[in-house]
């Protein structure tokens, strides 16, 4: 199982490396996109930042590779057992696996760096020298490789260190039933679950007590809701491993005992044999196989987020900004005449560090009920994306716009607010633009970001585009990087899949050699796995969806600190997670480790059992 | 004569080229019904390779397996199954048990596999001649070596198999435990017509067999019948070319 960590480690490490690859270099030259990154001050706060981001997936990696480590092959744990009992000492092994975590991180690793680099390459090379653009992100590439690396040497450590075995019980480690608890489940909902609910009691009690009239609040108070809410964080992550897993592999015996009962029913009793007598037995090996699926499923899971922000509606495409404000007439009907363009709405805007446009609500009604509608419901409140992001009622204020609260949308990227009750001075013209009925959007909106306006009274415009406008939109490049995507997400489910079959090999050739034929084993294996993978992908995603909903819930409580208004705390819980994604990935990683399970078994197609004992002592993906 | 087991130019070969090995060489071998036949040899003359292929659970290179009258060589996976499950029995040297699995659940393994109904009389007469019937609910591993051979020949014998083939079935137990089991075999061979090849290295052993083949080199050399200890010692030492 050492390659497999090796693979998912680098597989993950990839993922995240990917991330920090300049995409977006073309559409963002506009705005203020990490070109001019630099190796100064912003620099470190980089890394810190990326090293928050990354380490708290590399903490659940962690869990995930202690867990894959410790599904031995046949002959590893014979292999520790005979290194132990010939006197290596317990340091030493510690010592040996922390080398052997380092060189398999260094290759996992980096050749996902250079992979990442590779690509960073490609996408500057027309404009930049390779490191004059982003030059940021070759930094945060090389800081995800250190989280990732440490996590893999960290779990080859703990994987030798814990737990104390003497050399003959690492000879069936695997096969034991897991020994007795130290602590109780009970004890560990009550400690963890007593620790999170504290936490969030801090958090409501500190946002409730807050009123926005005695203004911003304190440094201090920040801090300690910040640290409770790593604090809740820290106590669900604990509360999933330390009782959700326990939980889940004692479910693994029902359920395959169900399982086995529709076979039977299906007229498949011989199958349904093997998934009884595995149903009769919990052994080590099942609670590190469903520790290590939860934990890249509960990874998955918290990606599976959504903004619980309502949009604007789907017809709008974005807004140019247009200075000085008498250039605004002439830019909208040249804006009007692009094909596809429905409405476009002039409106004064006053730029700064928050760009807030003043709506006439009588004429934007017609077009972008939504936005009416939000504004209306909290009249003199400001609708934008970038609450949670530095949108402050008190920084509005500053700027001599008096909000009364903030209405959090999903909608990029301006701020939107009743004309009549703000009276701040306009810096700009505003022109929203809208698609017309039964246009595209995105083709229109493609449009709008490529027209340039011929004029000679604008001295400067920006666009904001709520919609992807990316150049390489619909070639061959978006179906490379989606294959990637999907190559390094399912390449982690695969190589775990492959693995728990090829686990199998050894009992599958004795129970070949009593009367099983080779459909009957497939069968069995296929509805063990899946069985398996069902409970323990099934308990990762809503774990990893809990999770995040949890922290969007806890994350909004603290927006109320500078304005954000909340109408309902369990929308934003629900509305957070992105359940069609989250069904998707628990279909596509259900479906793979049931192929998964197939085609290690069609490598055995027509092997004897001896001949399939043969394979099982040589080994794989150890 | 009635015939439990037939080869016809057994062969297998493993690895190629120069390091090539030859396990079973040729091999044309007839083992009769209702007699416990022991097989001997030295170490890597192939005599597990041999059982192996006469259970069906190797393939060979060349030649041909019959178990009574069926010829095993030529069946497709389904059939050759049903005869593994429901014909033929094997001990392995190595006992093979499903280590997640109580001992119990092993010896049972093979009717669940096979659809064959439980008969807890021969269960418990079975565990009980083998001295296992307090440790049903153990793990394999939870068992001593002895105890874990015990749990295979029970797995072997549990769907009472027309041929059994043991791959040194008492390597791991006393003289007492082994003369108990080697007289049950030998029983069942004579009262219900079952067929037993064992192999072996133990003399004493292979003197409760009817005949015992002397194997050298991937090839019968030789071979004992109504075998003594020291008869079948005198026989390996002509194998080995020393005289006593």
């Amino acid at each position: 199982m050492r390659r497999l960590a090796q693979g998912i480690v680098g597989a993950l490490a990839l993922a995240f490396m990917l991330m920090y690859v300049p995409w977006d270099l073309e559409e963002c030259t506009a705005f203020s996109c990490h070109t001019t990154d630099r190796w100064d001050f912003d620099g470190y706060f980089l890394i810190l930042m990326v090293v928050m981001q990354s380490l708290v997936y590399a903490v659940i990696t962690t869990v995930v590779l202690v867990g894959v480590l410790g599904m031995r092959d046949s002959g590893a744990s014979s292999e520790d057992a005979v290194l132990a009992a010939l006197g290596q000492s317990r340091r030493s092994a510690i010592r040996d696996a922390a080398k052997r975590g380092a060189v398999d991180a260094a290759v996992a690793i980096g050749a996902g760096f250079v992979i990442s680099g590779g690509f960073h390459v490609w996408k500057v090379f027309d404009s930049h020298s390779a490191f004059g653009a982003a030059a940021g992100a070759w930094i945060q590439r090389l800081t995800v490789a250190a989280v990732f690396a440490g996590a893999l040497v960290i779990a080859h450590v703990i994987d030798a260190a814990r737990p104390r075995k003497s050399p003959v019980d690492l000879l069936h480690a695997d096969a034991a039933a897991p020994g007795p608890r130290r602590f109780t489940l009970r004890a560990r909902m009550l400690v963890f679950g007593g620790l999170a609910g504290a936490a969030a009691g801090v958090i409501v009690g500190v946002t409730l007590a807050h009123d926005p009239a005695d203004g911003e609040v304190g440094e201090t108070t920040r801090t300690v809701i910040q640290g409770a809410q790593i604090t809740v964080w820290l106590a669900l992550l604990a509360l999933a491993f330390a009782v959700g897993v326990p939980l889940v592999v004692s479910g693994l015996r029902p359920a395959l005992t169900w399982a086995a009962r529709l076979g039977a029913a299906l007229r498949a009793p011989r199958a349904a044999s093997i998934l009884e007598a595995r149903a009769s037995t919990a052994s080590g090996a099942s609670t590190r196989t469903i520790l290590a699926i939860s934990g890249l499923a509960l990874i998955a899971g918290s990606f599976a987020h959504v903004s619980p922000a309502p949009a604007l509606t789907p017809s709008y495409l974005g807004t140019i900004s247009v200075r000085p404000i008498s250039a605004g007439e002439e830019f909208a009907s040249q804006y009007r005449e692009i094909d596809g363009v429905g409405a476009v709405v002039a409106a004064p805007m006053m730029s700064g560090d928050d760009a807030v446009i003043r709506v006439d609500l009588d004429e934007i009604a017609a077009v972008d009920p939504v936005l009416t509608a939000l504004l209306t419901s909290h009249p003199g409140a400001m609708a934008t994306s970038n609450s949670g992001y530095g949108a402050s009622i008190f920084r509005l204020a500053e700027a001599g716009i008096n909000a009364t609260g903030i209405l959090p949308i999903s909608t990029c990227c301006v701020g939107f607010i009743d004309g009549t009750r703000v009276h701040a001075t306009p810096t700009d013209t505003a022109l929203l633009i809208y698609a017309a009925d039964g246009a595209d959007p995105a083709e229109v909106a493609q449009r709008v970001a490529n027209f340039s306006p011929t004029t000679t009274a604008a001295t400067s415009s920006g666009q904001w585009m709520a919609y992807a406008t990316e150049n390489y939109s619909g070639s061959w490049i978006e179906w490379v990087y989606y294959g990637l995507v999907a190559l390094v997400c399912l390449g982690p489910v695969i190589a775990l899949a492959v693995g728990v079959a090829a686990r199998r090999r050894r009992d599958d050739a004795t129970l070949a050699a009593l009367g099983a034929s080779w459909r009957t084993l497939r069968g069995a294996a296929i509805a063990e796995t899946g069985v398996v993978a069902a409970l323990a992908v099934g308990f990762g995603l809503l774990a990893g969806a809990v999770l995040q909903s949890t922290m969007a819930v806890i994350a909004r409580a603290e927006d109320t600190f500078d304005g954000v208004i909340t109408d309902s705390y369990l929308q934003v819980a629900v509305r957070s997670v992105d359940w069609g994604s989250l069904a998707w990935m628990f279909a596509i990683a259900v479906a793979s480790f049931a192929a998964a399970a197939f085609v290690v078994g069609l490598r055995t197609r027509g092997a004897l059992p001896a001949e399939q004992l043969r394979a099982a002592e040589e080994g794989v993906l150890s | 004569m009635n015939l439990a087991l037939k080869s016809l130019g057994l062969t297998k070969t493993y690895g190629s080229g120069p390091s090539a090995v030859t396990a079973v060489n040729h091999v044309d071998l007839e083992i009769e019904a209702g007699v416990l036949t022991a097989v001997m040899g030295p170490s890597g003359s192939g005599k597990t390779t041999l059982v192996h292929l006469l259970a069906g659970l190797d393939r060979p290179d060349s030649g041909q397996v019959w178990v009574g009258d069926d010829e095993i060589t030529a069946l497709k996976d389904k059939d050759l199954a049903k005869v593994r499950g429901r014909i033929v029995g094997f001990v392995f040297q190595g006992f093979n048990l499903l280590q997640t699995m109580s001992a119990r659940d092993n010896i049972v393994l093979p009717l669940r596999l096979n659809g064959i109904p439980l008969d807890e009389a021969w269960l418990s007469s079975l565990t009980d001649m083998l001295g296992i019937g307090r440790e049903l609910e153990r793990r394999p591993f939870e068992l001593s070596g002895g105890q874990q051979q015990r749990v295979a020949i029970a797995r072997a014998l549990i769907t009472k198999p027309r041929v059994v083939l043991a791959d040194e079935p008492t390597g791991n137990l006393d003289t007492h435990a082994s003369a108990e089991i080697l007289s049950h075999l030998r029983q069942s061979c004579r009262e219900l017509g079952q067929s037993v090849v064992m192999v072996t290295h133990d003399p004493t052993a292979a003197s409760y067999a009817g005949k015992v083949l002397l194997f050298a080199d991937g090839r019968v050399a030789g071979h004992v019948l109504d075998p003594t200890p020291d008869a079948v010692l005198a026989g390996l030492d002509a194998l080995a070319g020393v005289e006593r």
